[in-house]
């Protein structure tokens, strides 16, 4: 049997008085007398708890705080969980706390009942045969205790790791000179007993620090207290993701830690960014940060932060992510093939999950430098049971232009600039219930002034600027009991853009994104069925001043045909409810089918009803076969429905996804998923076949894509984390039944990524990232026609749609990270270079003014980049 | 790294070029374009061009509007040939302008110049709704607008911006035809030109005046602006007059505050009063009227201009003169504005200017030419 060893009893009481307030019993308080001289109840008997057997496989550690009711008797009368670690140490710290001793608490010299509270801590036995260096210097001399008078500590303290200020637990702290030996407990804390007088050396080692000595003196009759601080083998961590098995009805989550995010060259931490290095995602146009999933536009896949959806990902449409990494626990990915819960998009879906509570009772942060900004974070308790994070960037570089460029040289008034923040708040409400409340916000904005007006702009002043902003919060509520879950949603974004140019073309466009979502599971067994509520309401209002018509040609060229000043309004209205079941045939078998039916209604109209099915079948224990086919349904874009612009009788339209994969282990420390999967897309939004057909889009397109995604992964075990991704894709439409089918605009036949980060000595850790992808189809320009009123040029096109392809495109990006370690923080430094080899990858094709002469456009070259972290 | 053009130039101190880094680095993040191939800018006319083509009256009337086209750098060993037709319904297809059918479509001939009017087209406008009812056009119903007005198909900008036409038209050497012209319009307009150089194909949008009933004039009606002279650093240029310039040297040690300032000489054209003509009053207030608008381009077969086009607000346009080609130490050099008024009224000027290497540059280009600056050597007062 073993023994818990950290719930040292001196250490224990003295936090039972402290976080405790006696209270004495409501009976006999009388508000007119003098308050009664309380003295606290004193620990006679110490119980250790059992460390549960169940859990020791596990080695998890807990901290259980109970509510004591010690009677008049000073015995425990009752004890309540105060904050739970599990139900296994809950029963457990009740079981010891029941045995405990206390003397009476007494109100002016009488003994009263008191309530304290009181926490056990768990911590996994640690097994010193193992313990290497200390192995055969001797155990702890218990005769020392024993000479000592009660309680007597010589030598008290903590042990620390060096950098990041975490205790260190079950580290040996060993005296060789007196052969004493202890360990810490959870909260790092050691004490020897009676010790011999003088200065000795005292070595401190744990299986994940260095051995470090320390000369210290001890002294007769007095307690030297110290803390001692260790280094780590390593502050290049790598641990292994906590990622839960697939939830059922999910035919292929890829999820990707916060820490793996942040060490993938070329995406700067990013964590939308990341995504376009997992299989079925094509290479989007350098720094656009787009999606493109599976063929499908990058408007079609959905990006919620735990289920809300993100009106603005980037700063300046790409160029990095409004939410910091550190906010979120991870990202999981679903190329398709998801669960009825989500719906509204026909592409996949990226879910963004915010890092949960931890048990930690430090405060930590940091501030960051990179290329594009400075920002900080911060994460504490506020209280035991309420966690906060705050975060917060800011770019530089219109503070720099300004302080190193003369005024009057750059066209800025504004020069690009951007902020974001976060606050994030965790409050574990009970046992059964805990809540996040997240305020999320950011602001790009860039005005300029330009030597003169554009042609054909009259007398309009020079300014152009523009703005976007969102500030919003999410709320999430879970609560559980026994055989059902809840989950609780709830998001409220005010987004706004503005454009103003040169004040003759003006928008604002604001809107109000609302969503509210109820998930329920009930029961656990070989049945579970889960349901929900999913609603989205998005008010919307635009004002615009149109710019005057560039060609007033005939009749009626003439203000009186329309208001240059324009102001729309719309709401979509999108409830919807979902229902699936998993059924768990057999120990091997999971099968889940579900329907969502979806309402659209406001500016949109229709209602889609969806059914989908998924299936699991785990012949072997690291051996998955799975299949999933399903509809899903998406709404029309507004400005593809607003009066004027758009058609108001559109419909949603449609895809059919089925795939099938499998999912292995080849090797301990390799994972393998492949896949195949087919989409149909019907009622695509597309241009009218002729524009006497009507002003706008139909639903007219059919499409169609087929591919292969393979995925071949290295946790981060050991030295190494890393992947290949492999997909082969091909993707037609057909706009109109009546023209050939043609390739779709992000074909990409061949999207090959591989990423990789090895951990080496002195902190230094090396990450790289190589792509191979082949290039997107566009459709060749074969001559030009001069537009003489414009004095401009048309291309003349091939009628041959999406025939031509552009070079493939490879690049190779290199990361190296550096760890500095102080005492009491740590310093970060990393170079991320892009484009190593400064390949000229063309993004698009540049003509002259006649379409007579062209070249590939490249964006990026080389790019080093710099960034640097203080962390503690 | 290949910073922009203006990063490239600046030869500043060291924060500056940081600045530059920056700059490009912002701008590579956020925006295209931080290399580009290095093409002649549109203003340079080193082969056979159409700079313009004028209609007279730009619009298509009861009269009849004469065209004609301003080619620019034609070969003088060369014929050219014209073609010449006008559609009444072109659309665009898969990106490409087209008649929508042959129908619609009236061939006005392969001379220098061509003419039509609306009495000619009628027989176009008789095919209108047969062939609209052929490709099964089906107006969209009525739809109820914001602010409770009833907005049509005919709100559609083409119907509410009135009626337009599209005069189509190509003008090719002889050469490209192997010595003759073919004189055949249908296969000259066929889409794209035999050859990139040689042969331009345009079109051009004229809007069609028709008579109303109550004999109010059509808006359709209006004039060509007329483009009077240019001045040249101030001073006007007659067009038989060849000033002398100086080639430009750019001066490495200019300040860069300065660096995108003006340099050569500065162009001013000057057009005709009348020339901006009122469209429309507003009806909506604090926005004013709707007036014609003056879009100027400018050409040269050698030399660049600091910009393609300037308009009427700050019509001024800086000129670079190269030095001549081919180590000579002058040379004559071709100067060419187009104004435009945006509703397909059109007019030029051209004009020579002589670029010696030994010319003052201190001197005025019109120095002993105009009475009104100081004559050549001398230093102004």
């Amino acid at each position: 049997m073993s023994r818990a060893r950290s719930a040292v009893p001196g250490l224990a009481l003295a936090l039972a008085l402290l976080s405790g307030v006696a209270l004495p019993s409501a009976a006999g308080a009388k508000p007119a007398q003098p308050a009664p001289t309380i003295v606290p109840p004193k620990m006679l008997t110490y119980v250790k708890p059992i460390y549960p057997q169940s859990l020791k496989k596990q080695g998890l550690r807990g901290a259980v705080v109970l509510e004591l009711d010690i009677g008049a008797d000073g015995k425990v009368a009752k004890v309540q969980v105060a904050t739970s670690a599990g139900p296994d140490f809950d029963a457990a710290a009740v079981a010891a706390a029941k045995q405990l001793v206390f003397t009476p608490a007494t109100a002016n010299g009488k003994p009263v009942p008191v309530r304290i509270r009181f926490r056990y801590r768990f911590a996994p036995t640690v097994d010193l045969s193992r313990r290497g260096r200390a192995r055969g210097l001797g155990r702890y001399d218990r005769r020392a205790w024993e000479r000592a008078p009660a309680g007597f500590e010589s030598f008290t303290g903590q042990v620390f790791e060096r950098g990041t200020g975490r205790p260190v637990a079950a580290a040996t702290v060993l005296i060789p000179a007196q052969k004493a030996e202890v360990i810490t407990d959870v909260a790092g804390r050691f004490s020897f007993g009676l010790l011999r007088p003088g200065t000795f050396v005292v070595q401190v080692s744990s299986a994940q620090h260095k051995v470090r000595r320390f000369k210290v003196r001890i002294r007769e009759g007095r307690t030297t207290a110290l803390n001692l601080r260790v280094n780590r083998l390593s502050y290049v961590i790598y641990r292994a993701t906590a990622v839960a098995p697939p939830e059922p009805g999910e035919m292929a989550r890829r999820s990707l830690s916060a820490e793996e995010i942040q060490r993938i060259p070329g995406v700067y931490g990013d964590a939308f960014k990341v995504v376009q290095n997992l299989p079925g995602v094509a290479r989007a146009p350098a720094i656009s940060g787009q999606i493109i999933v599976r063929g499908s536009a990058p408007g079609d896949t959905q990006i919620n932060i735990e289920g809300v959806r993100v009106p603005i990902l980037y700063h300046f449409g790409g160029l990095y992510s409004i939410v910091n990494t550190d906010i979120l626990e991870g990202i999981d990915f679903y190329p398709g093939g998801y669960a009825v819960r989500y719906g509204r998009k026909t592409g996949g879906l990226l879910q963004a999950r915010l890092k949960l509570a931890k048990d930690d009772a430090k405060w930590k942060g940091y501030v960051e430098t990179n290329v594009f900004h400075t920002g900080v974070f911060l994460t504490g308790p506020i209280t035991e049971d309420i966690q906060i994070s705050v975060a917060a960037r800011r770019s530089y570089i219109d503070v720099v232009l300004n302080a190193v460029v003369p005024d009057g040289v750059l066209p800025f008034t504004t020069a690009p600039r951007y902020w974001d923040y976060q606050l994030k708040l965790d409050w574990r409400i009970s046992r059964s219930m805990d809540a996040t409340l997240l305020l999320l916000g950011t602001d790009d904005s860039l005005s300029a002034v330009l030597d003169r007006p554009p042609p054909g702009f009259g007398d309009a002043n020079s300014d152009v600027g523009f703005n976007t902003n969102f500030h919003g919060a999410i709320a999430l509520l879970r609560s559980r009991g026994k055989g059902w879950k809840a989950r609780t949603t709830a998001g409220l974004v005010r987004v706004g853009a503005n454009l103003d140019l040169l004040g003759e073309f003006r928008f604002d466009v604001t809107n109000w994104q609302t969503t509210v979502r109820q998930d329920f599971t009930f029961g656990e067994g070989p049945l579970q069925l889960r349901t929900g509520v999913d609603v989205f309401v998005d008010p919307f209002k635009a004002e615009v001043l149109l710019p005057p018509q560039a060609a007033d040609l005939g009749e009626g060229a003439d203000a009186d045909a329309g208001s240059r000043q324009l102001e729309q309004k719309a709401t979509a209205v999108q409830p919807a409810v979902w229902f699936d079941a998993v059924f768990k045939l057999r120990k091997d078998l999971e099968v889940v089918p579900g329907i969502r039916l979806d309402l659209f209604r406001g500016q949109n109209k229709g209602q889609t009803f969806l059914p989908r099915i998924n299936a699991r079948w785990t012949p072997k224990p690291k051996l998955t076969f799975k299949g999933a086919t399903g509809v899903l349904s998406q709404a029309p874009q507004v400005q593809d429905v607003v009066d004027r612009f758009g058609n108001p009788d559109l419909l949603p339209f449609y895809s059919w996804e089925t795939s099938f994969g499998v999912e292995a282990q080849p090797h301990e420390r390799l994972t393998l998923d492949v896949q195949v999967f087919h989409k149909q897309l019907w009622d695509m939004i597309v241009q009218p076949r002729t524009p006497w057909e009507g002003f706008g889009n139909v639903n007219a397109g059919r499409g169609r894509i087929v591919g292969l995604e393979l995925l071949l992964r290295h946790p981060p075990v050991g030295r190494f984390f890393g992947w290949v991704s492999y997909t082969l894709m091909r993707g037609t439409v057909q706009p109109h039944p009546d023209i050939p089918e043609r390739l779709l605009d992000w074909d990409q036949t061949h999207i090959l990524t591989m990423v990789g980060s090895y951990k080496l000595p002195y902190n230094l850790e090396f990450s790289a990232r190589f792509r191979l992808v082949s290039g997107n189809p566009y459709t060749a320009v074969i001559g030009a026609v001069f537009q003489e009123e414009n004095d401009d040029w048309d291309p003349v096109r091939s009628a041959c749609v999406n025939c031509a392809r552009m070079p493939p495109f490879h690049q190779l990006d290199l990361r190296v990270d550096k760890k500095f370690v102080y005492d009491r923080w740590l310093l970060g430094v990393y170079l991320d270079v892009q484009n190593v080899y400064n390949r000229a990858n063309p993004e698009s094709i540049n003509y002259n003014y006649n379409f007579s002469r062209k070249a590939y456009q490249s964006l990026l070259p080389i790019i080093p980049s710099l960034g640097v972290r203080a962390e503690f | 790294m290949v910073f922009p053009r203006s990063c490239a130039q600046r030869r500043g101190t060291w924060p500056l070029a940081g600045a530059c880094l920056a700059l490009c680095l912002l701008a590579s993040a956020a925006l295209p374009g931080c290399s580009s191939p290095n093409y002649d800018p549109p203003t340079l006319v080193k082969t056979m061009r159409v700079l313009a083509v004028k209609a007279e009256p730009p619009y298509i009337g009861l009269g009849p509007s004469t065209f004609s086209a301003f080619v620019v750098n034609q070969p003088a060993d060369d014929t050219l040939c014209y073609a010449w037709a006008v559609c009444l319904f072109a659309w665009e297809n898969n990106g490409n302008y087209e008649c929508l059918d042959p129908k619609l479509q009236l061939d006005l001939g392969n001379g220098e110049t061509a003419s039509t009017s609306l009495p000619a087209l009628l027989g176009l406008l008789e095919n209108l709704q047969p062939v609209l009812a052929e490709k099964g056009f089906n107006p969209p119903t009525n739809v109820e607008g914001p602010d409770g007005a009833t907005d049509s198909a005919t709100d559609a900008p083409e119907a509410s911006e009135g009626l337009s036409v599209k005069l189509l038209f190509q003008v090719s050497e002889a050469r490209i035809w192997g010595g003759s012209c073919p004189n055949d319009t249908t296969t000259m307009l066929a889409k794209p030109c035999p050859t990139a150089d040689g042969c331009l194909m345009g079109h051009k949008a004229l809007g069609v005046a028709v008579p109303s009933e109550d004999g109010t004039p059509s808006k359709a009606v209006h004039s060509n602006p007329t483009l009077l002279q240019v001045a040249l650093n101030g001073v006007p240029w007659p067009a038989d007059t060849t000033p002398t310039l100086a080639p430009y040297v750019a001066d490495p040690n200019a300040p860069i505050e300065t660096a995108n300032d003006l340099k050569g000489v500065e162009l001013q054209p000057l057009w005709a009063p009348g020339s901006r003509e009122l469209i429309a009053k507003s009806v909506d207030p604090g926005v004013p009227d709707r007036t014609e608008r003056l879009i100027f381009s400018f050409f040269s077969n050698a030399g660049t201009f600091d910009f393609r086009r300037t308009g009427d607000a700050v019509p001024e346009n800086g000129y670079q003169a190269k030095r001549p080609a081919d180590g000579a130490a002058t040379g004559l050099v071709k100067l060419w504005i187009v104004v435009r008024d945006g509703r397909g009224g059109v007019d030029w000027l051209a004009r020579t200017l002589n670029v010696d290497v030994n010319a003052n540059p201190t001197d005025h280009p019109l120095c002993g030419a105009d009475p009104s600056v100081p004559k050549c050597g001398e230093v102004s007062p």
